[in-house]
Order: C-alpha cells, then sequence, then structure tokens
C-alpha cells in the first residue's frame, strides 16, 4: 500500500511536468531626454532706489527686493549637474553702488544647492550649484527665492539724476 | 512483480502516456506582428508645459497595441500571466501597468474568454511574480491590451533609458 502510494504520487509529479505553456515576450523602453527649462514666476520690471537714510550723517542706502521666485525644470544625467548663474548687460555699476544677488530659500531635493550672494557683473556667476534632476513647480512662490541688494559702496560717488536701466540674465546651465 | 518494480513501472509508464497524449495537443500565444515591435515612449521639453512643470503623469500606449491570440487545442481552459523583468535598466520609482481593452473574439466553438480585471483597468505589474489577467478555453484571438507607465516624475528619475521585458505566458 505505501508502495501505491509512492508510484501515485510519481504519477502526479508526471501530469504537472507535461502541462502546456507557451510565453511571448514584448521589450518596452521609457526615453527620458534631457531637459532644462528656467523662468520667472513674474518677469514684470522691478526698480531698486537709493534713498535718504533714517538719520543724518548716515550713508544713503539702497533698496532690496524679494519679490521674484525662478521656476526650473532638469532632468539631467545621474553623472552629471548643473547650475544657474546670474549676469547683466552692464559693463559697470553706476558709479558708488553694487548689486547683490542670491537665493533666500532652501531648494528640494534635486534642486541644487543655494550659494552666498554675489556681486552681479558682466560676467556670469552660479547662484545655485548641483542642480540634478527635478522641478520647482509653477505657483507663484515656488521655486528659488531672488533677493536683489542694491548697496551703496561709495557715497561720494552717486549720481542722483541718472537711472540706469539694465537686464538680469539668469542661465541654467550644465557645470563645468 | 516486486513492489520496487511496480514503481518504476508506473513512473515510466506514466511518462510515457503523458508524452504521447501532449505531442498531439498544441498550445500556442502568439503576440500580432504590431506589436512585436519594442513600445518605446519619449519624455522631453516638449511634454514639459512650463519652467517647474513636471512631465504628465501618466504615459499611455495606443489602447490596442497589444494583440494576443491564443491557440489552445486542448479542452482544458487556459490562464494568460503577465509580468515584467528588472534587468537593472528599470527604475524602481517607474509603475508598468497593463489595461485589458477588448477580450477579442471566439476561434473556435464553445471557446471562452473571461478578463481577471474590468475592461480599461490599469493593474500594475510586478518584476516579483506573474498576475493572472486572463483565463479562457480554445482558440482565441484578438486580445487587445494597453500599457500605461507612471512614477517618472522629474524628482524621482533622471535623463536616460529605461528598459524593461514583458512576458506573456500561457499556461493549460
Amino acid at each position: 500500500m505505501k508502495r501505491f502510494g509512492l508510484g501515485l504520487s510519481m504519477l502526479l509529479i508526471s501530469v504537472s511536468l507535461f502541462a502546456l505553456t507557451d510565453s511571448v515576450t514584448h521589450d518596452i523602453t521609457l526615453n527620458v531626454d534631457e531637459v532644462a527649462m528656467i523662468g520667472l514666476a513674474d518677469a514684470s520690471a522691478i526698480t531698486l532706489a537709493i534713498t535718504a537714510p533714517a538719520t543724518a550723517g548716515l550713508p544713503p542706502v539702497g533698496q532690496t527686493d524679494s519679490t521674484k521666485y525662478l521656476h526650473y525644470t532638469s532632468l539631467i544625467d545621474m553623472t552629471k549637474t548643473r547650475a544657474i548663474t546670474v549676469e547683466w548687460d552692464l559693463a559697470n555699476a553706476p558709479p558708488g553702488t553694487q548689486l547683490l544677488c542670491s537665493v533666500t530659500n532652501d531648494l528640494g531635493t534635486g534642486l541644487g544647492t543655494k550659494t552666498p550672494a554675489v556681486v552681479v557683473s558682466n560676467v556670469a556667476q552660479n547662484i545655485i550649484t548641483a542642480i540634478k534632476s527635478g522641478n520647482t513647480g509653477t505657483a507663484g512662490t515656488d521655486g528659488a527665492n531672488l533677493l536683489y541688494e542694491f548697496e551703496v559702496t561709495d557715497p561720494t560717488l552717486l549720481d542722483t539724476e541718472s537711472d540706469t536701466p539694465t537686464t538680469i540674465t539668469f542661465t541654467l546651465t550644465e557645470a563645468s | 512483480m516486486t513492489g520496487k518494480r511496480l514503481v518504476w513501472f508506473t513512473t515510466v509508464f506514466s511518462y510515457l502516456f503523458f508524452a504521447l497524449v501532449c505531442s498531439g495537443a498544441e498550445v500556442q500565444l502568439v503576440l500580432s506582428p504590431d506589436s512585436t515591435v519594442a513600445w518605446a515612449p519619449s519624455l522631453g521639453a516638449a511634454d514639459i508645459s512650463a519652467p517647474g512643470a513636471d512631465f504628465p503623469s501618466v504615459v499611455q500606449s495606443d489602447a490596442a497595441l497589444v494583440d494576443l491570440d491564443v491557440v489552445m487545442l486542448e479542452q482544458n481552459p487556459w490562464t494568460i500571466t503577465i509580468q515584467h523583468t528588472d534587468s537593472g535598466f528599470w527604475d524602481t520609482d517607474l509603475v508598468l501597468s497593463v489595461a485589458i481593452t477588448s477580450t477579442g473574439t471566439a476561434g473556435a466553438a464553445g471557446a471562452f474568454c473571461t478578463p481577471k480585471f474590468s475592461l480599461g483597468y490599469f493593474s500594475p505589474l510586478t518584476t516579483a511574480g506573474a498576475k493572472t489577467f486572463l483565463t479562457g478555453s480554445r482558440l482565441w484571438n484578438d486580445i487587445k491590451l494597453q500599457y500605461q507607465i507612471t512614477g517618472h516624475s522629474a524628482s524621482k528619475i533622471t535623463a536616460g533609458h529605461y528598459a524593461t521585458t514583458v512576458i506573456y505566458t500561457l499556461i493549460n
């Protein structure tokens, strides 16, 4: 009886060995291209002026602005990074002044690391580095909050009769 | 005949018996010619609506991209399972799903085909094991399937090529 049971079990094993199967395969590839897109939440012009000090005897004071946000989307190979640079179209700042630019908020995963404030010039300088893949979002206060600081470096050189319009350019570029 | 000989006789006989029976049966799962071409969707700048925006959350193939035919001359019911492979080129954040968009048509009298999911429902595939999508019997033609990929957020993946292979298995 025991041996009959053994034989029966081997018979069942044999049945399973002869189960009918067939397979086909289909290949799928998702291609994700590199993407670099940057813009301002609000690209309207701002005016920064030199104003009188609160107390007589102190130097004039430059205005600041922190109403602007940079939006960007970056898709890049995992071995590379990008940076955002700032520059303007002036050879020199108005006499006796300088413009500082920086990012005030911490950025999310993949969106890079802010640098200390830079003095804006006609040479591109990094304000965010180590950007990998990510996107800031598109709402009004999403992204990198920019801080412009117009500073007086030498009150004796100030020219109170002139305005100096300029265009500031931010570039999302592959890090060198 | 001793007990030991009885066991060996039973084993050999059973192998021979099922080899003979199965030699007359045919079982085949066929991807139509159009389906043999790899599905290779692309994502790029044109898919980003504005700076700061993400990719669309869903990428889908044509609704009838995959066309399956079943050839089963056996009377026994069959099942079709689907899974995809992990060859190291598929990001774990990416989710590949399959929907049955049409159960097709009978290829023989008495044949049937029953989907395990509602038509159009995207069921995620795994690399861990096969999932049953259809049961049926006999010959059946033109089962239509659609692919969907999710999880490809810019915050989760990088630029590159992500590849996998979908395995369809017909089991009697």
